[in-house]
């Protein structure tokens, strides 16, 4: 039944183009077996040559007669979830392309040259489709209520307040330290350094801290907090 | 005579004299250099595949 339906499709697409006067003859209905054959390599060079003097015909018929690599190569393409016929279309693409780029003075063949053509065109809406599928917009819904209102991602997606102004906050709080233990005497600011991880340094515990300066973990704990007050102090003072 | 060589594009639509055949699409010169210079990562390369399969081309290829 499908194969009538080809062949009633033929008739009439082949009566278009002669009622239209397309010059060449046409076989590309009824399987890829009928598209148009290869080229021989005189014929081949003949319209190589009539292409770089700018005639469009020739140019069509190199098109035509390469039409079986794009069936054959976008097959290959089938279990990517893209349709054939998507792919035929992006493999004709290619084609025209590498017709429209092909060098005969370099030595390779035209059939070469295309296939390469066409795959990359498919290879590269492949890679771009992957990419998009990683993507989401923010205009993606993600729910619709009662009343049919949808709720999308950029609804719900939202910074932090303090997002522009914490680098800075941060900064001015890092001086501020610095200034005030500036203040401290050199034990003093040892035991803090050692305690907090200050200037790049390791956090220690109370113990380990003791342990290094050779005096109690509890006076290190009186120390401590006897240094944060003054810290406290001297922050109170700066702001 | 001139408008009797006019071809319809199956690109653009538009009734032009010079282009490609693709089998019996008529692709004119315009939208052929457009297609040269347009990448299959261009928002606008998925038009045309679009207007390429509208053209039956495809479809008729993969019988």
């Amino acid at each position: 039944m499908k194969r009538v339906w080809y062949r009633i499709k033929f008739f009439f697409l082949t009566l278009i183009i002669k009622l239209k006067g397309k010059p060449d003859e046409i076989y590309y209905i009824g399987g890829s077996e009928a598209l148009p054959p290869p080229l021989t390599k005189e014929v081949e060079k003949e319209m190589l040559d009539r292409v770089s003097n700018g005639d469009a015909e020739a140019k069509s018929k190199l098109i035509e007669h390469n039409l079986r690599l794009v069936v054959y190569i976008a097959k290959k393409f089938e279990n990517t979830g893209i349709h054939i016929e998507d792919l035929i279309s992006i493999g004709s693409i290619g084609l025209i392309k590498a017709v429209n780029t092909f060098n005969p003075e370099k030595n390779i063949k035209l059939a070469t040259y295309a296939s390469r053509c066409i795959e990359n065109e498919i290879l590269m809406y492949l890679r771009r489709n992957n990419k998009r599928k990683t993507e989401i917009s923010f205009d993606e819904p993600l729910n619709v209520d009662w009343d049919g209102n949808e709720l999308l991602l950029s609804d719900v997606l939202g910074t932090e307040e303090n997002i522009i102004t914490k680098d800075l906050d941060l900064s001015v709080d890092k001086n501020l330290l610095k200034s005030a233990l500036s203040k401290l005497s050199g034990r003093e600011k040892q035991i803090m350094e050692m305690r907090f991880g200050l200037s790049g340094n390791k956090e220690q515990t109370q113990k380990d801290v003791a342990e290094q300066l050779g005096i109690s973990q509890s006076y290190i704990s009186r120390l401590e907090k006897k240094i944060i007050r003054r810290l406290k102090r001297e922050f109170n003072k700066m702001v | 005579m001139e408008q009797k060589s006019m071809k319809q594009c199956k690109i653009c639509e538009e009734w032009k004299n010079e282009g490609i055949y693709l089998l019996i699409s008529f692709i004119c010169s315009d939208c052929e250099k457009e297609i040269l210079d347009t990448d299959p990562q261009d928002e606008r390369y998925q038009y045309y595949i679009d207007r390429m399969k509208r053209s039956h081309v495809s479809s008729l290829l993969i019988q």
